[in-house]
């Protein structure tokens, strides 16, 4: 009975502690294929630090261009090893067409007697054309000379990139006007494990004699396949495991049939101080080191996509998506590497006087990743946008506030919370179903005891313009009753055991099983799943959240599939897993959008994510703790995510778990504000928390952050838009603003919406009654409630802003001009024909200028060229402040597409010109004066600027004017 | 529908439209929506003031909103909303940001808010049709409801008048019964006043010394046992409650290998549906295979592990503890004169009251055991033991009657009091004729049944399980006491608790109705319910029907206040 009590008590105590359960997941020490490859660089730095010697076995040999590339840009080298001398890699080298001059590195073994193949179908997914143009030879210089190989490319005449191949030992240097920028195998840590059978060493075979026969006589094979004659000594560089064909943790086993395939890449940064990217971690923005004296973390970082449960506010350890991107950043220069791997991978970071070095190793696949060159992040913003895509303009309404809850249980009390929302004259766009609405958790299949006409339902909520977005999770419910699950059967488009039969686990439906979406005979079946015909309990008011997409697999280890599962193509689990969730995402999306004619813009939310999820819609970044360090914590997180693409984030909004207090969650009401994705959502165990369930003043508080959110729509639909076109991130971290600014390198606490001018900083303390906010630009900043102005200045300085709950800081820099839509009305649809302010923060030279995207926020038509994209500039004509105020098409636009003439009436109905230092004499519009407001500047310690607000001039948004300001 | 203007209001308005007619204003404030003598507006709040040009110009000037009452550029400030007259029906107003969004909202049933839009046609017609049949059907359903509460009214009288009787009676009763008590007790006192020396001198004896010693290990070993008892009941409690009420939120590994070393403990391991190399999924579907598998077997396995074999049983100890040491010293002795022998029975003198009812029931078989033995002999039981046992069972009897009396008398006033004075039952004693009327209703897979003042319950359609979801708590804590809004809500508190979450629990929401039935069951928080119910108590008489009989009970409260 003791022993019984000692054993379950602390379990029973455990449940109780809301932390991430360390145990559950991996270190690398853990896992074979990381301690193998990664004791390399411990091997390397041994031998450093005892001054013996350690080059890199491998090397290549002559070059000759890519077979089937000709007059292009490639090249391929036959690469060795001395380990192994019988064994043949290649290593292709591309330059591509696009992208300033992306290079394209890959190798694969060549010519192996194994049954076996590398996976090397990543580029597949992740990149918009797995084969990019390349460019043309004519257009580099190659030259080869004794072991030494050397291409000069780069955007126009001047070349100024270079990549030097030094062809043994290997090494690979991307420079540009001749510094070193990238150093691939600088520290000679390459590694790519060929595939062997399995063998047993002298030391071993005692041992394997006793234990069964089949494996005695693999021992035997084994033996006779290994030359005799050669003993090369292999241990200075690859470590024996005695887990490489089978890996046993906790109660799983791992039966590896292709033994070791793991590879191991390092790369430099002489001329980076900071390294930024490798997504998803709940770590800071400018990856600290996990290696070396000055090591902030113990354990590299882990890109293996899991359902971790109350993950800790800072740590590497994996969270939910993985983008394989690093940006390495210094004051004059930035690069890009983009690894094209969907397995398992650990990356260290070291910092030192020489740059930054990275170590990754992964499980399996080729060798392939791009080097992006730069040379500022807005630059490799656009190269990696030319690889993977842009992301889509999304839906109006999935940038204004979604409400979301675990679970709204009825019919009954989905309208009712949207009535209590009006009621409480608090926007509310989208209204959330979680996994309750389904009968048995058995998605599609609305549970008719709760939801008796969910037609009705979304019809009524339509009704007011608002929309529903309901889960759809990949777990599915195994029973014959259930017709997702038998189709996918007899269509045997199943995730398969590692013995071919289809898998099964354990999610919120219990018994389930998963389809392959890696299998397309799998996509015109789920697209038609999401037919009106099919779903016939569906409406276009009704989009999808996909949850559980890492997959998460409750009775698998580390809560995910075994990676012996089987996937199309025979692949592995373990050669796609991290790109696994951006399959379903992707064909969700899919679904999505051709469900209706004409098509519509889709809008689906995942929770896991690749390096190319942004083409398919939101992210969120999973089950965060309603604590003061998660809120903190969270900037960090989208704006790593951001810089790889995964831009349309936000967290939930309050915190999943727990039970924030009003303070707490008016700050996160605060921040979500400034989220690109503004959803709340709370688990099941939590008190509700809907804003219009507080007392006053919470309840002001929450309605004021609702409220910007909407006002601001018009900004954040500019910064979706750049993303959509160039591949820009919808919120900028500093660095990659001001990227000569080495005081703003590290910051991750506040950023800018787009190129809007606009600075927010969450405050993230309890009780804080002021927060240090870093200004970067030799510009004024203005507080955009007008109540203060901070004064240009040639050289970035912190200042102190007082923030007492219902305040935090929100600044425009001077020389933006941002348009607003100052009515909220009761949902974002209902404001499309409403007046616009312009808020125009005149810069330092007295000028500014902004831009305005509106398009019907619904449709494909955008496409079309059915938008309006106007640019406004104000500019000093004169003294005193004397200027003028224009609008001009942004890009050539058909001026009378319909989308135009819909909103041809929409207004312009205030103008407001801050630091403006002298009162106009008057303003006026085509020779007629209008109405104006001067407000004198106070100088002094405290400063406000000088305010002019123009009222009605009678202008219309959407074309050409001039709004003279006379001094 | 917010809004009823009175009629003197209504005049000011009229007088103001007349003059003025801008668009949205409320007839309430009409009169100050007519241009100054400067041709200006005041803001209503007195914070500026404007050209008269500036009111419903499209364009916020005002502070508070007010001088766009027809527009929605003052949205989201005090005091901008529209006036929409709905003519033919009851005027109503929205918010600003309503003006001309598209959305035709019910307050507006003309429409006049979507001046711009167009989009809404006047409705009033129609809907005031509907409002006033909605109102005439609750009126109906009022005055009926009312006619069955008076039912109830007169039920808590004939209860008051019964009780009031009762009480009087039982009143009486008690002065005798003090007296009988009494009575009882000297005849007791000198039944004792016998010689209680000679035990203590055998007391001494080393023998005896070296048993209590032992009976005083014995006894710390039980307790000792028995809080061990009570550790592992509670954890084996904690974990069969995990494993019942165990809710798959998130994969907490933890939990699942509780719940299932638990099940393996207690031999519940089922078998899943298909083979599986975990184990982690077993508890999610456990309630279902647990109903098909064995639950009487696992039981048993639980009552083992509770209970092992071997272990001796806990009548054996109490009857080592129970020993009457003394009576044994008396028994060892057993050819001293037969005082000794009615020593043994007047032990019973000395067993503490709590303690009686145990040693009634024993003393048979002890005597028996004793007799068989020839420890003392039958024969001499009846001898003088029964004297004093019958004096104390006298005194013991009249003490008990006098009790319950008084008891009895108690709960009469205490329900007298809640029919009355502390409102309990309403002002007119109505909602005693509910006390333990109990109502259900189906939701999902469940029947949720309320018994009024007494508890809440979730019974399972599947199968025979059942959560308390509380009892009664008390009545609506917003309202004032003996107010509508006071009997509007009934609070549940304490049920069972929801692994890993609160005490169930469940707030009543209660309307007029003609019968008592729940109309929805919801669960707007996990484990925190909410029924809303119709109760006829809750009728109460309309305005210009019978008036309620306040003064009557008003007069019945202050006589239970003189009796006290």
């Amino acid at each position: 009975m003791r022993l019984l009590l000692a054993a379950i008590l602390p379990l029973l105590l455990a449940v109780d502690v809301a932390a991430v359960k360390h145990e559950d997941f991996k270190e690398c020490h853990q896992t074979s294929f990381c301690r193998r490859l990664r004791s390399i660089a411990a091997r390397q730095e041994e031998a450093v630090a005892n001054g013996t010697a350690f080059a890199s076995p491998y090397s290549l040999g002559n070059p000759v261009a890519t077979p089937g590339t000709q007059s292009a840009a490639s090249w391929t080298f036959p690469l060795t090893s001395s380990l192994y001398p019988d064994i043949s890699f290649n290593l292709r080298v591309d330059v591509l067409a696009q992208g300033d001059g992306i290079v394209r590195i890959r190798a694969d073994e060549v010519d192996s007697a194994s049954q076996w193949k590398r996976y090397n179908e990543t580029a597949k997914w992740a990149l918009v054309d797995a084969e990019p143009n390349l460019a043309r030879s004519v257009d580099v210089q190659f030259a080869h000379v004794d072991g030494m190989t050397a291409i000069e490319y780069g955007p126009g005449p001047a070349q100024e990139l270079m990549l030097e191949i030094v062809h043994s030992p290997l090494k690979i240097t991307m420079k540009r006007d001749g510094m070193d920028q990238v150093v691939f195998n600088d520290r000679d840590l390459f590694h790519v494990e060929h595939y062997r059978a399995k063998q047993l060493d002298e030391g071993d075979e005692a041992e394997a004699e006793g234990t069964e026969a089949a494996s005695s006589e693999d021992a035997a094979q084994a033996v006779m396949q290994a030359p005799k004659a050669e003993k090369i000594d292999r241990s200075w560089f690859e470590e024996d495991d005695k887990d490489a064909f089978e890996e046993r943790w906790k109660k799983w086993t791992d039966t590896k049939p292709k033994g070791p395939e793991g590879f191991s890449l390092d790369f430099s940064f002489p001329n980076a101080d900071h390294i930024y990217g490798l997504p998803e971690h709940a770590s800071p923005l400018s990856l600290p080191s996990t290696k070396g004296e000055d090591a902030y973390y113990k354990e590299p970082y882990r890109l293996w996509n899991v359902d971790i449960f109350e993950y800790e506010a800072d740590s590497p350890m994996a969270l939910y998506g993985a983008v394989p991107l690093v940006h390495a950043h210094g004051k004059v220069n930035t690069v890009g590497v983009l690894n094209l791997v969907g397995s398992e991978t650990w990356v260290d970071v070291t910092h030192q006087p020489e740059g930054v070095r990275t170590h990754w190793v992964s499980e399996s696949g080729i060798v392939d990743f791009l080097i992006l060159p730069g040379r500022r992040p807005v630059d490799l913003f656009e190269q990696y946008a030319s690889l993977t895509g842009a992301a889509q303009m999304p839906p109006q309404f999935a940038t204004a506030y979604h409400q979301c809850r675990w679970n709204y249980n009825t019919q009954a009390e989905v309208i009712e919370v949207q009535d209590e929302f009006d009621k409480a004259d608090m926007p509310l766009d989208v209204t959330w179903l979680d996994i309750e609405y389904a009968e048995e958790h058995r998605y599609f299949d609305w549970d008719h005891k709760h939801f008796p006409e969910p037609k009705k339902m979304l019809d009524e909520v339509e009704a007011k313009g608002r929309k529903m977005v309901a889960i759809v999770d990949p777990h599915i419910k195994k029973t014959d009753s259930f017709r997702i699950y038998t189709d996918a059967r007899d269509l045997d488009v199943l995730v398969k055991k590692a013995d071919n039969s289809d898998f099964d686990g354990w999610c919120w439906t219990g018994s389930s099983v998963w389809v392959d979406f890696f299998n397309p005979k799998s996509w015109d079946w789920w697209t038609r799943m999401f037919s009106f015909n099919v779903w016939k309990e569906s409406s276009k008011a009704l989009f999808i959240w996909n949850d559980m997409n890492e997959p998460s697999v409750f009775d698998g280890p580390e809560i995910t599939m075994p990676k012996d599962n089987i996937h199309d193509g025979g692949w592995e689990h373990r050669d796609v897993h991290n790109i696994n969730g951006m399959m379903f995402h992707n064909q969700t999306q899919h679904a999505i959008t051709v469900r209706d004619t004409p098509e519509l813009r889709p809008f689906v939310l995942s929770r896991s994510f690749f390096a190319g999820s942004h083409r398919y819609g939101a992210v969120w970044i999973g089950d965060n703790l309603g604590t003061w360090d998660h809120l903190a914590g969270e900037t960090a997180v989208f704006l790593s995510n951001s810089i790889a693409g995964i831009s349309f984030v936000g967290s939930d909004v309050g915190g999943f778990f727990g039970n924030p207090t009003p303070e707490l969650l008016v700050r996160w009401y605060q921040a979500g504000a400034f989220m690109p994705f503004f959803r709340a959502h709370a688990h099941i165990d939590t008190k509700r928390r809907e804003p219009y369930l507080f007392e006053e003043p919470t309840r002001s508080y929450l309605r004021d952050a609702l409220r910007l959110r909407y006002a601001m729509l018009p900004v954040w639909y500019n910064a979706f838009h750049a993303a959509a076109t160039k591949g820009y991130p919808v919120i900028w971290p500093h660095y990659a603003l001001f990227p000569e600014d080495e005081g703003g390198f590290a910051i991750d606490d506040q950023y800018y919406i787009g190129d809007s001018g606009v600075l927010f900083k969450p405050v993230v303390a309890e009780g804080a009654q002021e927060s240090t906010v870093y200004l970067a630009a030799d510009q004024p900043y203005y507080d955009y409630f007008h109540r203060k102005l901070y004064y240009a200045s040639a050289k970035p300085r912190n200042i102190t802003i007082a923030t007492p709950l219902d305040q935090f800081p929100l600044l425009i820099e001077g020389g933006h001009i941002v348009p607003t839509r100052e009515r909220v009305r009761r949902t974002s649809s209902l404001m499309w024909q409403d007046p616009f302010t312009l808020t125009v923060a005149l810069g330092k030279d007295g000028s500014a200028t902004g831009q305005l995207y509106l398009d019907d926020g619904e449709t494909l038509a955008h496409t079309q060229g059915e938008f309006i994209h106007r640019r406004f500039s104000y500019t000093p004509t004169g003294k005193n402040g004397a200027g003028k105020l224009s609008s001009a098409a942004h890009v050539v636009y058909d001026g009378a597409n319909a989308w135009a003439q819909k909103i041809a009436h929409v207004k312009v109905e205030r103008i407001v010109i801050l630091g403006h230092e002298a009162a106009p004499s008057s303003v006026t519009v085509a020779g007629e004066a209008v109405q104006f407001e001067y407000t004198k500047p106070v100088k002094g310690r405290e400063p406000v600027p000088g305010k002019v607000v123009i009222k009605n001039p009678g202008i219309k948004v959407g074309a050409d004017w001039e709004v003279v300001v006379a001094a | 529908m917010k809004l009823v203007p009175t009629l003197f209001s209504l005049l000011a308005v009229l007088g103001a439209a007349s003059a003025g007619d801008v668009r949205g204003v409320d007839p309430a404030v009409a009169a100050r929506y007519v241009p100054s003598a400067e041709g200006t507006f005041a803001c209503l709040d007195g914070s500026s003031v404007i050209p008269f040009s500036a009111v419903n110009d499209d364009y916020c000037d005002c502070a508070d909103g007010s001088d766009e009452p027809g527009t929605s550029a003052c949205e989201g400030r005090s005091a901008a909303y529209f006036f929409c007259w709905n003519r033919g029906h009851i005027p109503g107003k929205v918010l600003a940001s309503r003006v001309n969004d598209g959305i035709c909202d019910p307050e507006c049933c003309d429409g006049s808010d979507e001046w711009a839009s167009g989009a809404c046609p006047d409705r009033c017609a129609e809907i005031s049709k509907v409002h006033r049949e909605k109102v005439d059907a609750e009126q109906k359903t009022r005055r009926t409801g009312a006619k069955i509460r008076s039912t109830y009214v007169s039920f808590a009288q004939k209860e008051k008048t019964r009780l009031e009787e009762e009480l009087a009676a039982k009143r009486a009763e008690v002065a005798d019964k003090e007296l009988e008590v009494e009575e009882a007790k000297a005849a007791l006192d000198r039944a004792e006043s016998q010689s209680r020396d000679a035990i203590e001198r055998k007391k001494q004896s080393p023998l005896y010394q070296s048993v209590e010693k032992h009976r005083d290990v014995v006894k710390r070993l039980k307790t000792d046992v028995e809080l061990l008892k009570d550790d592992l009941k509670t954890v084996l409690d904690l974990l069969e409650e995990l494993s019942k009420g165990y809710n798959p939120n998130g994969q907490d590994m933890a939990v699942k290998h509780a719940v299932i070393n638990y099940k393996e403990l207690i031999g519940r391991v089922e078998v899943p549906e298909t083979p599986k190399e975990g184990v982690e999924g077993e508890e999610a579907n456990a309630e279902a295979q647990v109903e098909g598998g064995e639950p009487e077997a696992a039981a048993a396995k639980l009552n083992h592990i509770r209970n092992p074999d071997g272990e001796i049983p806990n009548w054996q100890v109490d009857d080592v503890l129970r020993q009457d040491l003394e009576g044994l010293l008396v028994s060892n002795d057993g050819d001293d004169d037969d005082d000794e022998d009615g020593l043994l029975y007047r032990l019973e003198e000395y067993i503490p009251d709590s303690m009686f009812e145990y040693y009634d029931t024993a003393r048979e078989a002890i005597v028996s055991w004793l007799t068989d033995f020839g420890v003392i002999k039958r024969k001499q039981v009846a001898a003088d033991g029964p004297h004093v046992a019958t004096a104390r069972d006298k005194h013991r009897a009249a003490e008990r009657s006098l009790t319950d009396t008084r008891s009895r008398i108690r709960d009469i006033e205490t329900t007298l009091d809640q029919i009355s004075t502390q409102k309990h039952y309403g002002p007119q004693g109505e909602w005693k004729k509910l006390d333990g009327t109990c109502i259900d209703t189906v939701a999902g897979d469940y029947t949720y049944e309320l018994c009024f003042f007494g508890g809440a319950r979730q019974k399972s359609n599947k199968d025979s399980s059942s959560n308390s979801l509380g009892s009664f708590a008390g009545w609506n804590t917003e309202g004032e006491r003996g107010s509508y809004g006071y009997y509007t809500k009934q609070r549940y508190r304490n049920g069972a608790k929801c692994w890993n979450g609160p005490e169930r629990a469940v707030n009543v929401e209660l309307s007029c109705g003609t019968t008592n039935a729940i109309l929805s069951v919801t669960e707007p928080e996990k484990c925190e319910y909410k029924f809303k119910v119709t109760t006829p108590a809750l009728c109460w008489p309309l305005e210009g029907d019978k008036p309620a009989p306040k003064a009557q009970a008003a007069q019945a409260q202050d006589a239970v206040k003189d009796e006290l």
